[in-house]
């Protein structure tokens, strides 16, 4: 955006891929199996229902120590209990076989808006096991613990190819819509933004016209422009508001979900059902790239099946979410609930020239970060610098290592320096 | 062997740093034609234009040749050491080894910074001894402090100084003597300002200054091309235009209130733009000054290597008997690289402290030029 003598100012507008993927409505699966975890964040969770149980879609299956639930996805019987590869690691998993039936185990739904209290609110929102679709799989409700001024509606999706929120989006907006009165209520915020790029015309006309039907809600529709990382929390919060925050939204009184975390929400609130499904953009090497609706924790290989297999022969891998953040895998893995695409590209080795200091990574740094010299630092093992570098405010979009011309693992490196600071100031502390 | 998997992100610009040096190195190859064309056309005293062109020639082959023999014979290591034991990698890996280590772009640039007196085997000896000293010996390309071309460049000028002239053949020590003799032949502006005083810097038009037509280093008068090829590499992201022109302002406004301190009225801005104009101020900024691996990282540092840079030449040209002051600037500029790296710290996206040092340090470079104007008023022109 512009030139600018210090600042990082160079906002870059990455291809990425969606013409066809945007166009073609969603589809949708039903697998033969769901692999459902057994542990979230590395500890086991409180099991209700084992092998042999007949369980619907939304049973509870399991409960972790915060009585945070994992519902099942489809209906069938549980079959077996084993290790699977998840998308975030290795863990116990039951193995529920499909009977395609569609058997739902409903909730409540909530009453109309002035009947209900904040208590029933907030209740409703953790014991519908929703988390934060956007890819990083926070539990919504601790987002709900304070009140708020602002809400945001993040439907930006800047990763390329992903094209999954826009789909939805324009399809369900009105699901969007319903999960906003409750939401204003819980938190006492007064204004709604509804952020999208000003790419995706269909879905802020939509958006547009629906708020015009509901003008208590207060919503404004703010276009983005194309460039990359605008859908990160701090991009949308500096854009529209013009504030800056050290570690969440909430301390300029914000709240940011994205669009497809207030659809199910909307889903919830209005139906009863609990998220359980997820729409997922298949792309990349494969013979019909699609974005297809699949109940959560389907096998990767599946849904590639599903869209006709790989497109080429040599070896290629799997990414679980977008190209510039997601992880590769060379074996497969069960998606989560917040795995918003699965991509399929070649595997291969590109040779990295050395650093040659070029600081085209300064100049594009979305935090004004030097990955280069916090590289440099991170080779000596200097802890000191990579403290007085703030290694630790990398938000880990991968741009450094995108516009790097000697093709260096930056982004990497900027991580386990990112690991070492946190580490190391955990240590101050005690 | 099992390789590690791709870590995100999982798309890369397409541009490489291998692309980047090869349009640099087109780039140095059309200014190096047009200085070749100047001399078979122009051509020199003593010598025929056609022995002129074909010293030139001369000049670039040498130059690359023994930019990349140190390369060869750096990297036949390889052949003892790397595994496994197939001569194919091996061989493969060599040239990888050689081809991205750039060395011919360090001899390019080094033989545009000569000038054509000097003989062929004191360019071999400046253009190995860039290579391999200020190159290889730090750790090859981007581990070195020094940017090698000038480093060569500075052997060159202390090794050879009677050979840096602007025309063929020996005849340094009879020339001065010589009263009859046009003293402009033979030595580059910096010298005749320094040895006849401000007034020789008005001896050319402008309008030859500006197209190149005089003497000096082999690629460094042609100011319209430098100019035309900057801009197109700072289109292309390949340079930084902050590094060139805050150097050039930086003279430039230096100048400028030195020539107001001699007196000169509205003269002072040709003066200045003439001092901008001479010597090697322009093939410096754009093609040394930015090279990457020698500057600063961040974009404060940039503007602060410039204006350190810009504060020697000033220091070096006006108070030392060195009057081609360029190379030596950049060459302690280098020094301060990782220093500046390392005082900026953290984030970058605090503004007021940047405008504020840059600016104490502009007031520096000023403060150079305005001391000499002052203290020498009355210089004719």
């Amino acid at each position: 955006m512009g030139f600018h003598l210090f600042k990082s100012s160079e906002k870059l507008t990455i291809p990425d891929n969606k013409e066809e993927l945007l166009k073609k409505p969603y589809t949708k699966f039903d697998p033969e199996f769901v692999y459902v975890p057994l542990s979230r964040n590395g500890k086991p969770l409180r099991e209700i229902r084992g092998v042999g149980d007949y369980v619907a879609r939304g049973t509870l299956l399991a409960l972790d120590d915060d009585n945070f639930p994992i519902y099942s996805s489809v209906s069938g019987y549980i079959k077996d209990k084993k290790e699977m590869d998840f998308a975030n690691g290795h863990m116990m998993a039951l193995v529920i076989q499909n009977d395609h039936k569609h058997t739902f185990e409903l909730r409540k739904p909530l009453g109309k808006v002035a009947d209900v209290s904040k208590e029933e609110i907030y209740k409703t929102i953790k014991y519908s096991g929703c988390i934060g679709f956007g890819g990083a799989g926070f539990p919504t409700y601790k987002k709900y613990q304070k009140p708020a001024q602002y809400l945001f509606i993040n439907a930006v999706e800047c990763e390329p190819y992903l094209a999954c929120d826009y789909l939805m989006g324009i399809s369900h907006i009105n699901l969007v819509f319903a999960a906003i009165p409750y939401l204003l209520k819980l938190t006492g915020a007064k204004k709604v933004y509804f952020v999208a790029k000003e790419r995706h015309e269909l879905l802020i006309e939509e958006a547009i016209n629906e708020s015009k039907k509901h003008p208590s809600y207060h919503v404004e529709v703010v276009k983005v422009p194309d460039v990359y990382p605008m859908g990160y929390e701090r991009s949308i919060i500096s854009y529209v508001l013009h504030k800056k925050y050290d570690k969440l939204p909430i301390e300029v009184g914000a709240i940011v979900n994205n669009i497809y975390t207030y659809m199910m929400l909307g889903e919830r609130f209005i139906y009863g059902t609990v998220p359980v499904s997820r729409c997922i953009t298949v792309a990349g090497l494969v013979k019909k790239p699609q974005s297809v609706l699949t109940p959560a924790w389907t096998l990767a290989s599946d849904l590639i099946k599903f869209c006709g297999g790989r497109s080429t022969k040599r070896p290629t891998m799997v990414v679980d979410g977008g190209p510039m953040a997601g992880k590769a895998h060379r074996n497969d893995f069960v998606t989560c609930l917040e795995t918003n695409g699965v991509l399929v590209f070649r595997d291969k080795y590109v040779r990295p020239e050395p650093c040659w200091h070029c600081g085209d990574c300064c100049s594009n740094c979305p935090m004004d970060l030097q990955p280069v010299q916090i590289q440099m630092a991170l080779k000596s093992k200097d802890i000191d610098r990579l403290i007085t570098l703030e290694a630790d405010k990398c938000i880990n979009c991968g741009l450094c290592s995108y516009v790097c011309p000697a093709h260096i693992d930056v982004s990497n490196n900027v991580q386990i320096a990112k690991a070492l600071v946190i580490k190391a100031k955990r240590g101050e502390k005690k | 062997m099992m390789m590690q998997i791709a870590k995100a992100p999982h798309m890369r610009k397409k541009r490489t740093t291998f692309s980047m040096m090869m349009e640099l190195f087109v780039c140095l190859l059309i200014l190096y034609a047009v200085s070749l064309t100047f001399y078979f056309l122009k051509g020199g005293p003593h010598f025929s234009n056609v022995q002129y062109g074909l010293y030139a020639l001369q000049n670039l082959g040498i130059g690359l040749l023994f930019a990349v023999l140190p390369d060869l014979l750096w990297y036949l290591s390889i052949f003892v050491q790397m595994r496994p034991d197939y001569f194919e990698v091996k061989i493969k890996e060599y040239f990888y080894k050689v081809i991205h280590s750039y060395s011919y772009i360090t001899g390019l640039i080094l033989v545009l910074l000569l000038p054509i007196g000097l003989e062929w085997y004191e360019i071999a000896i400046s253009a190995f001894f860039a290579t391999f000293v200020a190159k290889l010996v730090f750790g090859g390309f981007g581990s070195n402090i020094f940017n090698p071309a000038i480093v060569g460049r500075v052997f060159a000028q202390i090794a050879f100084p009677a050979h840096m002239t602007t025309y063929l053949g020996d005849f340094g020590p009879s020339l001065s003597n010589d009263v009859s003799y046009n003293i402009t032949v033979g030595a580059t502006i910096p010298r005749q300002v320094a040895s006849h005083g401000f007034s020789s810097l008005f001896d050319i038009p402008l309008w030859k200054m500006f197209i190149g037509d005089y003497y000096g280093a082999l690629g460094e008068t042609f100011a319209y091309i430098i100019i035309i090829l900057a801009i197109y590499l700072a289109i292309r992201k390949i340079i930084d235009l902050r590094l060139t022109i805050t150097y050039l302002v930086a003279i430039y406004l230096s100048s400028l209130l030195m020539f107001v301190g001699f007196g000169a009225g509205l003269t002072a801005f040709e003066g200045a733009f003439r001092y901008v104009l001479m010597g090697g101020v322009l093939f410096g900024a754009v093609f040394c000054l930015t090279d990457p691996v020698t500057s600063p990282t961040s974009k404060f540092g940039k503007v602060l290597f410039a204006l350190i840079a810009a504060f020697f030449t000033m220091v070096i040209r006006l108070y030392t008997p060195a009057p081609e002051g360029v190379a030596y600037s950049i060459l302690i500029a280098n020094i301060f690289t990782p220093l500046i790296d390392k005082c900026i710290k953290g984030k970058t996206d605090k503004v007021l402290v940047p405008y504020l040092v840059s600016f104490v340090f502009l007031l520096a470079v000023l403060s150079v030029g305005l001391a000499y104007g002052y203290t020498n008023t009355g210089v004719s022109l």
